[in-house]
């Protein structure tokens, strides 16, 4: 199916990766590396302003249970449906749609007509790190690495490995960031961007 | 933040003045900040922010979801939250139609329940004069009699016994206008 309701001629970026895989850093490596104008639609933003219309904490878990009691109250592919919204309202010639964690949200961006899907990812062990330091959910600096692992295996993040495999494209961010820097490089070329 | 500010809880029949109360009291207080707040509000933005169609099924869809999830009251404790925040001397909450609300109103120091009503027949008059739901035009008044014997309205007339205040506005605009300068004076709003 080629759906072009929503994009527009647009291009659009659909992102995969572990929490503290560099999902941000790459799209911070991207736009500078881009000549067109980019849009970011954050999935994040949207359980974000929820909670806050809410005035409830911006936990980790409570983002978790907006995303699954949204769907499940107005029905599968209801944040597919919002973030489309959204992709429909930008002016921007490339979208980076960060991220994609639900199967039906891959399945989703896959079928728009000029969409890539990129994973990013990196080990455990590095990735607890990066989120220990960036302190950025609440809660997130108290957790142990076997506690930040066997959060993944649940809920929202558990598919993300087997959609990252999916990907037309991976990024390995184990190492520094000129290696990243290459990698989203080759990225852009591989797909004709910049 | 106005920590003193005076909360009045708002409910009534269809018909019984809630808008023109709101109106009217800024007339008569026009030294006061009075905001009006809609308990609903944060449904409306909710269904906004995703996207999803502003109607009264998915209202009910998300505040049920809501409280599943985050508890009983979620609601509630978010309109609390807001109405903190809010500079004004006076908040109405308009249009107070479940239990939670009225605790809301309650846990405010400074507060009013007030229960506006009228007479069915006054009321169902309004009504059709202002046609403001498409369902509303063609409604008969046995049909605006059953609708209000619905179970989600039913709450309004058993509420009454709780109120702090009670106006019953069968009268002109100017008696309902002396009868809300009568409540300012009582709660001391003058």
């Amino acid at each position: 199916m080629n759906d072009t309701r929503y994009t527009n001629n647009k291009i659009i970026i659909g992102l995969i990766g572990e929490k503290g895989a560099g999902k941000e850093t790459f799209t911070q490596l991207l736009r500078n590396t881009l000549l067109q104008t980019t849009q970011v639609i954050n999935t994040s933003n949207l359980m974000a302003e929820t909670l806050e219309l809410w005035t409830l904490e911006k936990s980790r878990h409570n983002l978790q249970q907006i995303a699954l009691l949204m769907e499940r109250t107005f029905g599968e592919g209801t944040m597919n449906r919002a973030l489309a919204e959204k992709v429909n309202n930008s002016t921007a010639e490339v979208i980076i749609w960060d991220s994609i964690r639900f199967p039906n949200t891959f399945d989703f961006v896959n079928t728009l007509p000029r969409s890539i899907l990129v994973y990013i990812t990196a080990s455990a062990e590095a990735r607890y790190e990066r989120i220990r330091l960036r302190k950025q959910k609440v809660g997130e600096d108290q957790m142990t690495l076997q506690e930040f692992i066997d959060n993944e295996q649940v809920g929202t993040e558990k598919d993300i490995p087997m959609l990252g495999h999916k990907a037309d494209f991976t990024l390995d961010n184990n190492g520094n960031m000129n290696q990243l820097e290459k990698q989203v490089r080759a990225f852009c070329q591989q797909f004709g961007l910049g | 933040m106005n920590k003193d500010k005076f909360v009045i809880g708002l409910f009534g029949e269809k018909g019984s003045g809630k808008e023109t109360f709101t109106e009217l009291l800024k007339e008569i207080l026009p030294n006061k900040k009075i905001q009006g707040v809609r308990t609903s509000a944060i449904l409306m933005k909710t269904l906004k922010t995703w996207g999803l169609p502003d109607i009264r099924e998915n209202y009910s869809k998300l505040v049920i979801s809501m409280e599943q999830t985050f508890g009983a009251g979620s609601l509630a404790r978010a309109n609390k939250q807001l109405i903190d925040r809010e500079e004004a001397d006076i908040v109405v909450i308009d249009g107070i139609r479940r239990q939670p609300e009225v605790d809301l109103v309650k846990s405010f120091p400074r507060h009013c329940l007030l229960y506006l009503t009228a007479d069915p027949k006054l009321r169902f008059a309004r009504l059709k004069s202002r046609q403001e739901k498409e369902n509303e035009k063609n409604m008969t008044f046995e049909g605006f009699l059953a609708e209000e014997s619905l179970p989600t309205e039913q709450f309004i007339p058993q509420m009454g016994q709780e109120a702090d205040y009670r106006i019953e506005n069968n009268g002109q605009i100017e008696r309902f206008k002396d009868q809300i300068k009568d409540f300012c004076q009582k709660f001391e709003l003058v």
